[in-house]
């Protein structure tokens, strides 16, 4: 494996979005410092985070992955001493980089400021909603690495958009969850340990086959 | 003993409406082959598999004594690709992409990509998004032939080209052949390109090689040869003879393996020579192809 060129590929792609990672980071802050300013700007302040990732995320994808594609620059890149595989290695990692640094800083601050206020027994469900992230990102992204056809990517990208929209509500039906999201100790009931569980096997799955896959491939343009 | 920039072995691959078929193919080094072909031919394919971007179903590829695709990372460190669909980054200036693959390639030439620039006229602080079509196509031969690749491998390199900057090009590939260590395959329809710095021609057609030889032999063995006919003349059987348009009383045959004893062949019962005609290379390359879509000896 030609490590400087791997390494090179990382770095290529996160200069060339740090503008929109930027973006996304400065939004989410701007929507987190809405969360301590009471139920209704919560509300509006965790929807924004929660759509600046989203945009982050598929925005991403969309360039970085199925754009470089679609506009043959990826041609060029796989005329250099590369593999196919640690190509779209390269580019899962990059991608990885470029969605988890922004998912840790609002993540991370989303929960800091929860953790300073009353009301500690959201921090396991704000966690767990956040844990859909990893999920979503690892489907787009075998998605699109996988399917030359791009209408596999925005079927999953379709999915996970509506899909969190019942998952929300969802887990806040969990009687388990439900009883002790407002409360002032955090509690990680059975029910939202196996959410997350699944979360994060099923999200480790999905990589490993993506990258599996690349390596049964005969054609890489 | 002679050393091969690659070498292509009887290799397929096939697509539900396109088959590349047991595909041969050598380059020595110090040679230039000219890789014509019309649109679908197979060129892009053949290119493909032997950068490794596609692996074929059978046969074998050798580049620069390497298998490939398993040995493609130490290959490709010593080949420069070139294709007319290959795209750079827009939104960033020459000088990004030059200094991006400067670290890339511990043998970039600075000095000499610097004296490209100049050649060329392209400007580092440019963006690609706002070159046109063919000075992109400089930025990617200049970010190519700095590195100083031992092989060269061109897919329609002077497409989108006006005529200087086609001239500008094929001057510099031709330069970087004055070390006899480098080869360089050069796919292009532009059949006046490939005749003027070609060692080698090879022409493709629907999956298939339909011909190969060096230039020299192409343009010495084929000709035009138009005859005076009386009624009912009806050309010899030959090998030689690839084409044959008659009318009532002249002849047009094109031949393969042109001598002077083939002429007293084709003036038997009463034809008389009006005249030879030399072909060029587009020529020999249409009928070469037609030759092998009637079944006959290209």
């Amino acid at each position: 494996m030609n490590n400087n060129l791997f390494w090179n590929l990382v770095l290529k792609d996160l200069r060339l979005y740090r503008i929109m990672i930027g973006v996304a980071v400065a939004a989410g802050m701007m929507a987190l410092t809405l969360l301590p300013q009471g139920s209704i700007a919560f509300f509006v302040g965790s929807s924004l985070a929660l759509c600046a990732l989203i945009i982050l995320l598929i925005t991403l994808v969309q360039m970085a992955v199925i754009g470089e594609r679609k506009s043959q620059t990826h041609y060029f890149m796989l005329s250099l001493p590369i593999t196919g595989r640690q190509y779209v290695f390269a580019k899962i990692v990059a991608m990885a980089f470029a969605f988890f640094v922004p998912w840790l800083l609002i993540g991370g601050g989303a929960l800091l400021l929860i953790s300073l206020g009353p009301v500690k027994g959201f921090i396991p469900f704000a966690v767990t909603v956040l844990m859909y992230f990893p999920l979503y990102f690892a489907c787009v992204i075998a998605a699109a690495v996988a399917r030359k056809a791009e209408a596999w990517s925005m079927g999953v990208i379709v999915f996970f958009n509506i899909a969190i929209n019942m998952f929300i509500p969802g887990l806040l039906r969990i009687p388990s969850v439900a009883t002790t999201a407002n409360g002032p100790v955090a509690i990680w009931t059975p029910e939202l340990l196996l959410v997350l569980a699944i979360e994060i096997v099923t999200a480790t799955a999905v990589l490993v086959f993506a990258l599996w896959s690349q390596g049964k491939k005969t054609e890489y343009l | 003993m002679t050393q091969f920039a690659f070498e292509i072995d009887q290799v397929s691959k096939t697509y539900p409406f396109f088959a590349l078929k047991d595909v041969s193919l050598r380059l020595e080094c110090g040679q230039i082959l000219g890789f014509i072909g019309p649109n679908g031919a197979g060129k892009s394919t053949t290119i493909r598999i032997l950068m490794g971007l596609l692996h074929s179903e059978s046969g074998n590829v050798r580049v620069l004594g390497l298998p490939m695709p398993q040995q493609q990372v130490a290959i490709k460190q010593q080949v420069g690709f070139v294709s007319s669909d290959m795209q750079l980054y827009q939104q960033e200036t020459v000088e990004w992409h030059m200094n991006w693959i400067a670290h890339v390639y511990p043998q970039w030439d600075a000095a000499y990509a610097n004296e490209l620039l100049k050649r060329f006229n392209l400007h580092q602080p440019q963006r690609i998004r706002d070159l046109s079509q063919g000075e992109r196509m400089k930025v990617l031969h200049l970010l190519v032939l700095a590195r100083r690749p031992r092989l060269l491998v061109l897919d329609e390199p002077t497409a989108g080209l006006d005529p200087v900057a086609r001239h500008e090009v094929l001057a510099e590939v031709t330069a970087m052949m004055q070390d006899e260590e480098r080869a360089v395959l050069f796919s292009s329809h532009y059949t006046q390109d490939v005749e003027q710095i070609s060692d080698q021609i090879v022409f493709i057609d629907r999956g298939r090689i339909v011909a190969s030889q060096d230039r020299e032999s192409y343009l010495e063995s084929w000709r035009r040869i138009v005859l005076d006919t009386p009624l009912g003349y009806v050309p010899p059987a030959l090998r030689a003879l690839v084409a044959v348009q008659q009318t009532v009383h002249s002849a047009v045959l094109t031949v393969n393996a042109f001598d002077e004893n083939l002429l007293s062949l084709l003036t038997h019962g009463g034809a008389t020579v009006r005249r030879v005609e030399t072909m060029t290379l587009e020529e020999i390359f249409v009928s070469s192809v037609m030759a092998n879509r009637n079944g006959g000896q290209p």
